[in-house]
């Protein structure tokens, strides 16, 4: 049953209602909180900066109340290939001469490998910066709902209308996208049912690789014709309604800087500016391969 | 061509990019994605100039760290040992894009624009994947063509069956005919039932 279950594994792109401090705040606000935590996770040196984000992305998926477990299903269908490149990074990454080696092989030349703990480091920063990051995304995606998100990338992309970039019209191709993806991963998992109920071989497990890829195609085209009519759908429905763009337009809802989003932006601010200076500086009491080489 | 169709489109596309890489055959070790099936479709409904941009859409989801490539997101893995993949995925729906162009809508066209666009993701990767981890052509593709071959050519093969059921059946998408086609509601029926 598991191979038919797309949507429960999407976990980006998914709204979650509830009442929180995190869902009041400004769009804007919420997007730029999101920079500076992916700019913290992207730049954090170590193990143990990469930790206290992870930390301070907990506590702020909490006071969000959205689940943990929620915000990390997402993580399980990108595991193989999360470990398959750990093992092409191990295989391919060169010991340097002074470091200490921790295992090897036995013989010299092609295949022989050299484990030292800079490449279990950095393998380890690898999966946890994926973690993180991918937390932090999920947790944004559940805070905003479609049309926050819309008015949230048109404010960050606004400074630059002088320069003639169109900001609604990329706002609208972003958030577009955004809500087309749980959109198809959903169509997919009723169309392999709909096949598998009459009698397809999905989901089966039965057949070698060439038949199972062959197996798909009765999935594939619905996919892809539903898709594109989908598409059409909208875009009847946007000209129908007269849409010409972003000049002029005004929106229902306006949003305004209140101080508690404010607050909230100077708080994280300053808990990633902590830790980033923490982990360049060096936290006392800890060793050094924990906080990264 | 209208804009909003195109926008529209190209958001769609870039939807499915990532559904492609969501959406698997589960095929030991590594599972198989759809995903440069999609590419190689998309150049044929977008052509090269929007086809290119949805990619370049996708690309950005997966800059800004989303995890919307197979190996996961971030500007990490443009570095890698798998990036070049990424600047190939823009490679094969411009390839694409093009050969549909020069090609209007024979069979033949969109065969080779598949085998062209499938082939042209590897262009920039093979070398690129050469170049990260320091090691001669042979085993860079031993370790990064080779293995997809099979798969590849299999998934060649269910693009062109698209290809051809979608201009056969739904030919505006494609072939930029005009836009209020007169056959709309029937498409939805044969979709579903000719291929069950």
């Amino acid at each position: 049953m598991k191979d038919f279950e797309f949507i429960r594994n999407v976990s980006i792109g998914q709204y979650v209602e509830k009442e929180s401090l995190f869902h009041q705040l400004h769009p804007g606000c919420k997007l730029f909180a999101l920079i500076i935590l992916t700019g913290c996770v992207l730049a954090a040196p170590g193990p143990a900066a990469l930790g206290l984000a992870w930390l301070v992305l907990t506590a702020v998926i909490l006071i969000s109340r959205i689940s943990l477990r929620f915000v990390y299903r997402g993580i399980l269908p990108a595991l193989p290939y999360l470990v398959l490149i750990a093992v092409l990074q191990l295989l391919f990454s060169t010991a340097d001469p002074g470091d200490r080696i921790l295992w090897k092989t036995p013989w010299d030349g092609w295949f022989a490998l050299r484990i030292t703990p800079r490449q279990l480091v950095s393998i380890l920063v690898f999966m946890l910066r994926f973690f993180v990051l991918m937390g932090t995304f999920t947790w944004f995606s559940s805070v905003n709902t479609a049309n926050e998100l819309a008015r949230g990338t048109e404010l960050f992309f606004s400074p630059l209308r002088g320069l003639r970039f169109p900001a609604h019209e990329a706002s609208l191709l972003v958030t577009v996208t955004f809500r087309f993806i749980p959109i198809l991963a959903q169509e997919a998992e009723t169309l392999m049912k709909a096949q598998a109920a009459r009698g397809a071989d999905i989901g089966t497990h039965k057949g070698g690789p060439v038949q199972r890829i062959v197996s798909f195609f009765p999935l594939f085209l619905p996919l892809f014709h539903n898709a594109l009519l989908r598409a059409e759908t909208l875009i009847e429905a946007m000209e129908t309604k007269c849409y010409s763009g972003g000049y002029g337009r005004t929106s229902l809802i306006v949003y305004r800087l209140k101080p508690k989003d404010i607050l909230v932006l100077l708080v994280l601010t300053a808990a990633c500016a902590l830790i980033l200076y923490s982990g360049y500086s060096g936290i006392p009491g800890i060793p050094v391969w924990i906080q990264g080489y | 061509m209208n804009t909003v169709k195109n926008m529209m489109f190209a958001s769609l596309f870039s939807a499915l990019y990532v559904a492609g890489t969501i959406i698997r055959i589960p095929i030991p070790p590594v599972p198989i994605v759809l995903t440069n099936i999609f590419l190689v479709l998309g150049g044929f409904v977008l052509g090269p100039l929007w086809g290119s941009l949805s990619v370049g859409l996708y690309l950005l989801f997966g800059t800004l760290g989303l995890p919307v490539f197979s190996s996961g997101g971030g500007v990490a893995v443009f570095m890698g040992p798998s990036g070049g993949y990424l600047f190939g995925y823009l490679l094969c729906s411009i390839t694409s894009g093009l050969s549909r162009n020069i090609a209007r809508g024979s069979f033949k066209g969109y065969l080779a624009g598949t085998v062209l666009g499938m082939l042209s993701i590897y262009l920039p990767a093979i070398p690129w994947l050469s170049w990260v981890l320091q090691t001669d052509w042979i085993k860079s593709l031993t370790l990064g063509f080779f293995p997809f071959i099979a798969g590849d050519i299999l998934k060649g093969f269910i693009s062109v069956a698209v290809v051809r059921y979608i201009s056969a059946n739904a030919g505006r998408f494609i072939l930029n005919r005009t836009w209020d086609s007169p056959q709309r509601n029937s498409d939805i029926g044969n979709s579903v039932h000719s291929n069950g």
